[in-house]
């Protein structure tokens, strides 16, 4: 556990370093999510609804995806960039510590900007319950399992698509196609796409399993018992897939040494 | 007592290579059936060319990497079975790749160590004033990474392979790069560390490192293992002539026929430019007589005798 500090706290001095940069770019990350919102809450007033579901029940789903992603990419930016330490032949490093490779990984870089991405979320989650009036009262419970739950799911698909570079080295493509797209799609109800995305977003990357299933579920919009439970279902399906992925990264990497 | 216990290590890599369009597989042997111990208390030298294998070995050792064949016992762990645990008691340096935090003081890179191998407040504290007296790392204790010389990290790197004070150090070209001032003082530390009973595993391209630190070399070459021994034994083992190095008197340098016909008989090989002869002395030669010979055709201004160098030893086992 000191070990776990004192890499956390070293992440938070390392960024101090570069004091300028470091308030500049969460000033202009700020902004960046200050516009994204505003662009959010612009087509939220634009329209009534997108596919029967309202604005303010979007904006929860919206708000679930978006704070499991800032959470993940809060400790996760050494994950995120795996395929440097495959490029660079740095991955041995880690391998000469005695700790956990995917513990170093997450405590490499813990990047503090990202905290603006959470609290972005949350004033959309706000804004969310407000607009389709629902008593954040009785659904904080809810609502911070879900998240929860979401930053869990983040976290295994990332470090499942991580290890794919212990096979390609480069792996960047692989994160924009697997994730970042399917993260978008999750934001909006997953029954206006077609059966093919759908189909992906509840069984293969199933970020619809944290969000849509479960908020559809709560406001009475899908009725199947199944949906309150998806995200467990789903975070406890791609937990074994997650391991037995990275130990055979692990392997590989042993074996091959790029 | 062994520290190192290798036994038919083998190791093979599979490369493509695009023809066309189609791609061909090639098995690379990397490592083919390497045999060697390594004692307690040793400083041995690695050696070979690039792509030999050093590195594969190295990687092996240090856990990083499993191998196809052949077992490796290091400190009586298998090092790539039980990793964690093993790499408690080894320090590695990777001259090529920065094991320190690039945008934190030295400082802050050693109390993470420290924290991440659970040393002891008080045994912390010791450590880094020994390494910081060696290594004369106060000036830099509190400069970020980054701002350092080459000179600089270096020692910085070798300080952080030995905050947790382990017994057996893998250094793999601790010295690349390094001007004369700071290799000195990194090879002064490292004598220094194998005075205290460290078990050292030096890999280099620098000759002279090894002919000034080690008592037993390794060479490997093609993957396998070409020499284990000492270094005295080595040139034993490629017999390689003493030079009679002459240099004409200046103004002297153009010979007339008597004298190309005398240097033709002795095979030796002459510079017209620089005004130099080198002979190759047989074994039965006796250099006093052919010096003799030489002042007596040609103006000579001075004359040595080498004896062969580690280099030219190496050399000529590269090239087999």
């Amino acid at each position: 556990m000191r070990s776990v500090i004192a890499l956390f706290m070293a992440s938070l001095k390392a960024q101090y370093e570069y004091r300028l940069n470091f308030w500049l770019d969460t000033l202009i990350n700020g902004a960046n999510l200050f516009s994204d919102f505003l662009l959010m809450a612009f087509l939220m007033l634009s329209f009534k609804e997108i596919g029967g579901w309202s604005l303010g029940e979007i904006a929860i789903i919206y708000s679930i995806v978006e704070m499991g992603w800032g959470i993940f990419r809060f400790f996760g930016e050494g994950l995120h960039r795996f395929e440097e330490l495959m490029v660079t032949g740095r991955f041995d490093l880690l391998l000469i510590r005695p700790m956990n490779t995917v513990k170093q990984l997450l405590l490499e870089r813990i990047d503090f900007r990202r905290l603006g991405v959470v609290v972005e979320a949350l004033a959309v989650a706000v804004f969310g319950f407000t607009a389709s009036r629902i008593d954040f009262g009785d659904m904080w419970l809810a609502y911070i399992s879900l998240v929860f739950f979401s930053t869990v799911m983040t976290f295994e698909i990332n470090i499942i698509l991580a290890a794919i570079a212990f096979w390609t080295v480069r792996n960047s493509d692989i994160i924009v196609l697997a994730f970042y797209s399917t993260r978008t799609a999750a934001m909006y109800p997953a029954h206006i796409y077609g059966p093919v995305l759908k189909n992906v977003l509840t069984f293969i990357v199933p970020l619809a399993s944290v969000a849509y299933f479960p908020v559809g579920y709560l406001t009475g919009r899908i009725t199947s018992i199944i949906a309150l439970i998806s995200p467990v279902l789903g975070v406890t399906a791609l937990l074994p897939v997650t391991v037995l992925i990275w130990k055979l990264g692990l392997k590989h990497y042993a074996s091959t040494g790029t | 007592m062994q520290i190192v216990n290798v036994e038919n290590l083998q190791k093979n890599y599979t490369v493509y290579q695009r023809k066309g369009l189609f791609r061909e597989k090639r098995i690379i042997r990397a490592l083919q059936n390497i045999s060697f111990t390594v004692n307690r208390g040793e400083f041995l030298g690695y050696i070979g060319p690039n792509g030999a294998g050093k590195s594969t070995t190295i990687k092996i050792l240090t856990g990083i990497m499993t191998p196809d064949g052949g077992s490796a016992i290091v400190d009586g762990m298998v090092p790539y079975r039980e990793r964690k645990l093993y790499v408690r008691n080894i320090g590695v340096v990777f001259g090529q790749k920065t094991q320190l935090w690039w945008d934190l003081p030295v400082r802050d890179t050693y109390s993470l160590l420290k924290a991440i191998y659970g040393v002891p407040e008080s045994r912390f504290k010791e450590q880094i004033g020994y390494l910081s007296g060696h290594l004369e790392l106060g000036e830099i204790m509190d400069r970020p990474v980054r701002q350092l010389s080459l000179g600089q990290r270096m020692r910085a790197e070798l300080a952080a392979a030995l905050v947790h004070d382990p017994e057996l150090l893998f250094l793999d070209e601790p010295t690349i790069g390094l001007d004369i001032v700071s290799k000195h003082r990194v090879l002064q530390f490292l004598r220094e560390l194998h005075s205290r009973g460290k078990t050292i595993f030096l890999t280099t391209h620098d000759l002279k490192d090894i002919e000034a630190l080690c008592q037993e070399i390794l060479i490997i070459n093609h993957g396998s293992l070409v020499y284990k021994g000492t270094l005295e034994g080595l040139k034993g083992m490629v017999k390689l002539p003493r030079v009679l190095k002459i240099q004409l008197r200046e103004g002297a340098f153009s010979l007339d026929g008597r004298c190309t016909g005398f240097i033709e008989r002795y095979a030796a090989r002459y510079d017209s430019k620089t005004g130099t002869i080198d002979v190759e002395l047989s074994d039965t030669a006796r250099p006093a007589n052919v010096a003799r010979e030489f002042m007596q055709v040609m103006e000579i201004e001075d004359f040595r005798i080498t004896d062969p160098s580690i280099e030219d030893v190496v050399r000529v086992i590269y090239r087999k």
